[in-house]
């Protein structure tokens, strides 16, 4: 009996020490709270004074979170200039060419100088056109939904080749020299990689799943997202090429979206009306939730010297975003808004007025990108080309540059 | 003296077991760090523009398609061998072996609801299940135009009709009315209208009708209220 009760004795240390080692290393990772939603440390961004995109906040003046406002620092507001006359689907700067654009009917223009056609798209109906990040590629889609057509422009060569491939969505990845889809199957769809360069295509992830979308995040990670809408919960996946596999960075998070710096993600949860913005690292550990309201397509992330900065639109309406349901009646064209631009500061949260609000020049700002010391983006109303400049300090358009009154 | 091995053998053996387990022992079920997770995502068959980048929601009696993956240790697992049970709010709907992908009908009704759909993979590891909620939604039509603001003056207003989530493939089948107040506009192109308003009115009711001829639950009305910039 004794001899028992020592044998039992130890067998329920040693499990209780087994026990013990497994509860600890199962922690971390994305907290969830009970209902699926991913809960983030204590800790916002300050808000500006009267508020972001209010009209009245000082230029260049920040809000600390004490409420003592401080002289900006970093990039400070400037004039306001358009780019482009014609309506533009998609824009990019490449060394040769600097900018081009690809417009409304199809034209692929250099517009650094003096405007040049340099090819035309001649697919019939344009539904969308994509170019590389490096500006040496541009991707159009024409066609129906269901038997979509994708040709390739070698900008370089002013060459067009088509793409076989059968999908509704590309990427560009970040570097701008392969293209991600995902292959219609007959039982799913397979994550396939194209190289424009070689022609050669590769296949890397097979699912059953559908109704996925893409994001290329960094030369190695690709996020796998539900197609986002408030009435639906999602997940936002990573998928490591270097075979690292699938990694669930955030669950059931409803109208998920999602846009990527150099070490972070900003990341959009639906509301029943409105939602929010939170920070989300390439591990899935929730960060900082901003206390702004945009849309992840509104924002860019800045890059080599300006990479502690996000760059935001956000609209001078708040009541607008918040009484939506997001992102479904934006991206149904229900409503517009009106922008004020702003620099966010990623270290020490400073927002920073780029442009003044204005009652006379509106705009509803997409397709955001950063160029050197400058931050362009489209009107979605006119889908007119814009460009601010990151690196002077008016903080209203320049004088002789004429804006229309919408 | 044998009693006594036998004794610390078992228990050198059971400390080694737990062990194992904790370090990961190569078994079905999801190991050290890395959870076994259910990635399950569905798509309606409603129509959509092409343009539009958010989820095509189901109306009613649209055609859903679901499909499931496990994904463990960060790896996707074949299910082609694996036992895979769907549920339709809470009862049993179809299951098999590799049954990854299966296809539903919304109900029928009018309104806005939901379907509960629920996956089991029951004789994996823990037996992973997910549940999702699948919302039912009224179709409905956008109407915009190139202006931020919808108002009009006296020169010609033009305005392009968009409709979501009607049963169709092709929007050319749905059948639009476009009424200024109250009075019929012919259009040559269904989708847009191009009018003109009163030269002494305040305000016209533009109103818009979109039918789905094949099913009678999907009809709409869109009514706008147009002012005249003098």
């Amino acid at each position: 009996m004794k001899k028992a009760l020592i044998i039992t004795g130890v067998l329920a240390v040693a499990v209780g020490i087994v026990a013990t080692g497994i509860f600890l290393r199962g922690r971390g990772g994305a907290a969830d709270t009970p209902d699926g939603a991913v809960t983030p440390p204590p800790g916002t961004l300050p808000v500006p004074i009267g508020g972001a995109g209010s009209e009245g906040a000082d230029a260049g003046v920040v809000a600390d979170p004490d409420g003592n406002s401080t002289p900006a620092e970093g990039p400070s507001a400037t004039l306001l200039s358009r780019v482009s006359q014609a309506a533009v689907l998609d824009y990019a700067i490449n060394p040769q060419d600097g900018l081009i654009v690809i417009d409304a009917g199809g034209a692929v223009i250099s517009i650094s100088g003096e405007e040049n056609i340099i090819a035309r798209a001649n697919f019939g109906g344009i539904s969308g056109a994509w170019f590389s990040a490096d500006g040496k590629w541009l991707l159009v889609r024409s066609g129906t939904a269901e038997s979509p057509r994708w040709s390739l422009l070698n900008v370089d060569e002013r060459s067009w080749r088509d793409v076989p491939a059968n999908t509704d969505e590309m990427v560009w990845s970040p570097t701008g020299g392969q293209l991600a889809y995902f292959a219609r199957r007959i039982d799913g769809s397979a994550l396939t990689t194209f190289d424009p360069e070689e022609g050669t295509t590769r296949s890397r992830l097979s699912l059953s799943a559908p109704d996925l979308s893409l994001r290329w995040i960094t030369p190695a990670d690709i996020l796998i997202i539900d197609k986002p809408s408030s009435l639906a919960a999602g997940g936002v996946w990573k998928f490591s090429l270097g075979g690292d596999g699938l990694a669930l960075l955030a669950k059931d998070v409803p109208g998920a979206d999602v846009i990527w710096g150099d070490d972070e993600g900003l990341l959009f949860t639906a509301g029943p009306t409105g939602g929010r913005l939170s920070f989300l690292d390439i591990r899935g550990e929730a960060g900082r939730v901003a206390n702004f309201l945009t849309l992840p397509s509104k924002c860019v992330f800045g890059k080599e010297e300006l990479n502690e900065y996000l760059f935001c639109a956000i609209p001078q309406d708040a009541s607008l975003l918040k009484d939506s349901q997001l992102p479904d009646d934006y991206l149904k064209g229900k409503f517009s808004t009106a922008d004020a631009l702003f620099a966010i500061d990623l270290v020490n949260g400073a927002f920073l007025p780029i442009t003044a609000a204005s009652r006379t020049f509106v705009f509803d700002a997409a397709n955001m990108k950063v160029y050197g010391s400058d931050l362009y983006f489209t009107d979605r109303n006119t889908r007119k080309l814009y460009r601010a400049s990151l690196a002077e300090a008016t903080g209203t358009p320049a004088e002789g540059e004429e804006l229309e009154d919408q | 003296m044998s009693k006594r091995l036998l004794i610390l053998s078992t228990i050198l053996a059971a400390c080694g077991f737990l062990a194992a387990a904790a370090l990961g022992f190569p078994g079905r079920s999801g190991a050290q760090g890395a959870p076994l997770e259910v990635l399950l995502s569905w798509r309606a068959d409603s129509y959509v523009p092409s343009r539009f980048s958010g989820k095509a929601l189901p109306a009613s009696e649209s055609r859903i398609t679901a499909g499931v993956d496990l994904v463990d240790q960060g790896q996707r697992v074949d299910l082609s061998g694996q036992r895979v049970q769907w549920y339709v709010n809470n009862e049993f709907y179809q299951g098999g072996t590799g049954m990854t992908r299966i296809t539903l009908q919304a109900p029928r009704f009018i309104g806005t609801t939901s379907i509960q759909l629920r996956v089991s993979i029951p004789d994996y590891g823990r037996g992973p299940g997910k549940t999702v909620i699948i919302p039912v939604v009224p179709p409905e039509v956008v109407i915009g135009s190139s202006a931020p603001s919808l108002s009009a003056d006296e020169t010609p207003f033009a305005l392009e009709a968009v409709p979501y989530f009607f049963n169709v493939g092709d929007p050319s089948g749905l059948q639009f009315s476009w009424a200024l107040s109250g009075r019929v506009v012919g259009t040559s192109n269904p989708f847009t209208v191009t009018e003109r308003m009163a030269e002494d009115a305040r305000a016209a009711r533009l109103e818009l009708r979109v039918s789905n001829p094949e099913r009678a639950l999907e009809r709409i009305t869109e009514n706008l209220t147009l002012f005249p910039i003098r």
